[in-house]
């Protein structure tokens, strides 16, 4: 299936221009876009039900819209959204009714249509569904049995209009496992638009974004990732970043200058819950020293969090730790999450006992205290922690004449001191 | 149920005609009527009752079938649960179109007062004008509640026209055609019903035909465009298949109401399907046997005087679109 400069939309408004694009056999195409982007009249301009203001769509050489409703029907299955008004049908009845454009005037099957029927309903797995009432289904299901029944055409093109919207997360892999097996297991050309990018980036073999009245096309998803054009799509003010590592979105941390400050040594895994659990009580987290490779390096640059960062498999340097003391002394909290220490970390152990020597009260979080490090105050849950909204823990209060800001300036010169002999 | 359902509907057809047949004013036992149906002959005045009787007989089931099944495509072609051939003001803009056919025709010479073959076409053209003039409307009209009411007001229009030329056409031919207006199987003559049987029987098998393209529309449009529904053949053919039921009904009996907005409800209710293929033809069944009995009805109830069989249907069908109107709209 071929588009060639598409121009399509309702009447004198033309949604999307300069459309083309080619769908080939055995892909699951995911098309991606914000709300009210185009996504749906594209897939209806494909599927041949809307007939585009120009340019044109060909399969084998020939118009989408210049076929016959029963001919084009055999070469394209189409899945819309909405919960069609059929309750009191049964599922192999719903199922049949694909078969409309191979039957005869009274739709009566023949063996091979009940063949086909049986065939579409064993791949989406609804054949345990036959005798139910379409009333009696969940959504999942009643989508499998809509696909089913798209199937039951036998079409080489499958086009589907928001699968996963108002599914439950298991249905919404099921359906998007379904529609990826149709395209690999069975041949089909797959396209399905969905506004959810995390599973779009995951299932897709093809990414399409719809944004802002064009389309662009994406090979492969990782090509989307990498594209900062493609972020800012789905982005409400930058506040969104896509890892394009772990291909999950995260909403980043919003910058609150009056907040008070937490700083945490963390590594491994353990620091993310505890920065959300900071972030959620109001505070402006900051990380360190985390290896650019570590798991919560990458959570904390993609919460938009201030971190302190190494080299991957190089033994934290005394800069960095220079870098993390300055933070960490500024701060109004510091937490401690028992990382795994090992030899190109061990030096987080020494950062927090510096801070520790200074006076500072370093509180430890984490399911169980891991290993004793001493001066660390271990009081399990983040919920422990002197939490004080809007006003400045007093962490220096054994010395009593170090107040926040005081603590800052002398910073810089005890750690200048303190780096040397531990280098 | 669904196996049992078409015999059932029709071994009480079969009831349903004999009593008709046996009950009235006087009594012919059932065994007179039995023969007088089989064609044996009956001597004396039994012979005369039972020909006068079976007319209206026949002239009801014949109308209640078309009505049945009209309903039943109409319900399914707008997916409103209230559309009826005589709610939409299809059966009134059809005897709109016989009268003034009648009068015109007769007026000027052209066709004799019951050449029911030219009111037949003329009903016909009436009930598409007013359905095409329904399709037209649904469109600006989303809610079902909205097209009821839309429909019911072209009905009061169309009749309140046909009052009209009644009242302002000369005396002689008034009487021709106030059933016309009423709708009653009273009047029904073998002369009228002979010719239309026929033609109402074409447009009943018409109907099974378009019971396929009504199931694709259960999808909703687009979902149906794309399963291999040519969308506006199916909508004119589905349209001029129930405004030919509809106007051999009229032609026959006039608008009787609610029968085809009845009869598909009570088959769903029976066999728990949406089926067309199978709601269509057994609606037409239960229409044929709704407005037999709806006849007895009428003539027994407040015997001698005989009610219009509209009365009788009102009686019934009004309390349906209540219920349904409640149901929908959220009251229990």
């Amino acid at each position: 299936m071929r588009a060639r400069d598409l121009r399509i939309g309702y009447g004198r408004r033309v949604v999307l221009e300069d459309v083309s694009l080619e769908i080939e056999p055995g892909t699951l195409t995911l098309v991606v876009g914000p709300n009210a982007a185009g996504k749906s009249t594209l897939l209806r301009s494909l599927a041949g039900i809307l007939r585009p203001l120009g340019g044109s769509v060909l399969i084998d050489g020939r118009g989408v819209h210049r076929m016959r409703s029963r001919e084009r029907a055999r070469s394209i299955g189409v899945v819309l959204t909405g919960r069609p008004q059929l309750s009191e049908m049964t599922v192999e009845e719903v199922v049949g009714m694909g078969r409309y454009p191979w039957t005869g005037a009274l739709h009566i099957l023949s063996r091979r249509d009940r063949e086909v029927v049986e065939w579409a309903m064993e791949v989406t797995g609804t054949s345990h569904l036959r005798g139910r009432r379409i009333s009696e289904l969940s959504d999942g299901q009643l989508q499998r049995v809509l696909i089913a029944r798209a199937l039951a055409q036998e079409p080489r093109y499958l086009i589907l209009d928001e699968p996963t919207t108002h599914l439950d997360a298991p249905s919404r892999i099921e359906v998007m496992r379904l529609l990826r097996d149709l395209a690999h297991g069975h041949g089909v050309a797959v396209v399905a638009s969905t506004h959810e990018l995390e599973l779009a980036l995951r299932f897709a073999d093809r990414v399409v974004m719809v944004s802002s009245g064009s389309v662009k096309v994406y090979e492969r998803p990782e090509e989307a990732v990498l594209d900062p054009e493609f972020l800012k799509a789905f982005s409400v003010g930058d506040a969104i970043t896509l890892s394009p590592v772990t291909l999950s979105l995260e909403v980043m941390a919003r910058r609150d200058e009056g907040a008070p400050r937490a700083f945490v040594v963390s590594g491994a895994g353990t620091g993310p819950p505890v920065f959300r659990a900071l972030l959620r009580r109001g505070f402006s987290v900051a990380a360190g020293v985390l290896h650019r490779n570590d798991v919560d390096y990458h959570v904390a640059t993609s919460l938009g969090l201030e971190v302190v960062g190494e080299r991957p498999y190089f033994p934290i340097s005394d800069e960095a730790l220079r870098a993390a003391v300055e933070l960490a002394v500024s701060s109004d909290l510091i937490v401690f999450t028992y990382p795994p220490i090992g030899p190109l970390n061990s030096g987080n152990l020494r950062l927090v006992e510096e801070l520790v020597e200074r006076g500072l009260e370093v509180y430890g979080v984490g399911a169980d205290e891991a290993y004793g490090v001493p001066g660390v105050r271990y009081v399990g849950s983040v919920d422990e922690l002197p939490l004080v909204r809007k006003r400045r823990i007093s962490v220096a209060a054994r010395r009593g004449v170090w107040s926040g800001t005081r603590c800052t300036s002398s910073s810089r010169t005890s750690s200048a001191s303190s780096r040397d002999p531990s280098s | 149920m669904r196996a049992f359902a078409l015999p059932l509907l029709l071994a009480s057809l079969l009831a349903s005609v004999l009593a008709s047949t046996a009950i009235g004013s006087v009594r012919v036992p059932l065994d007179t009527v039995v023969k007088g149906l089989l064609g044996i002959r009956v001597e004396g005045l039994a012979s005369t009752v039972i020909d006068l009787r079976l007319v209206r007989t026949v002239a009801a089931l014949l109308s209640g079938a078309s009505l049945g099944a009209a309903g039943a495509i109409l319900q399914s072609l707008f997916r409103n649960p209230l559309a009826d051939p005589f709610v939409l003001g299809i059966s009134s803009g059809s005897s709109l179109a016989i009268a003034a056919t009648l009068i015109a025709g007769t007026g000027l010479g052209l066709i004799s007062s019951y050449d029911p073959q030219a009111l037949y076409v003329a009903g016909a053209l009436g009930a598409f004008a007013v359905s095409l003039a329904v399709v037209a409307l649904s469109s600006l009209v989303r809610s079902s509640l909205g097209l009821v009411l839309v429909g019911v007001m072209l009905g009061y229009l169309a009749s309140g026209l046909t009052t009209l030329l009644v009242v302002t056409s000369d005396a002689e031919r008034i009487r021709a055609f106030t059933f016309w207006t009423l709708g009653t199987f009273s009047a029904s003559k073998w002369s009228v019903l002979t010719p239309v049987l026929p033609l109402a029987l074409a447009s009943l098998i018409a109907s099974s035909l378009v019971a396929k393209p009504l199931n694709a529309l259960l999808f909703g449009e687009e979902s149906a465009a794309s399963m291999g529904v040519s969308l506006r053949a199916s909508r004119v053919g589905a349209v001029a298949v129930s405004a030919s039921l509809v106007s051999a009904s009229v032609v026959v009996s006039g608008p009787v109401g609610f029968i085809g907005l009845a009869a598909p409800h009570a088959v769903r209710l029976l066999l728990r399907s949406e089926d067309n293929r199978v709601i269509v033809p057994l609606s037409a069944v239960f229409g044929a046997n709704l407005a037999i009995l709806s006849d007895i009805a009428a003539r027994t109830l407040l015997s001698p005087i005989e009610l219009p069989v509209t009365a009788i249907t009102s009686l019934f069908g009004a309390p349906t679109i209540v219920l349904l109107v409640l149901r929908r709209w959220g009251f229990r």
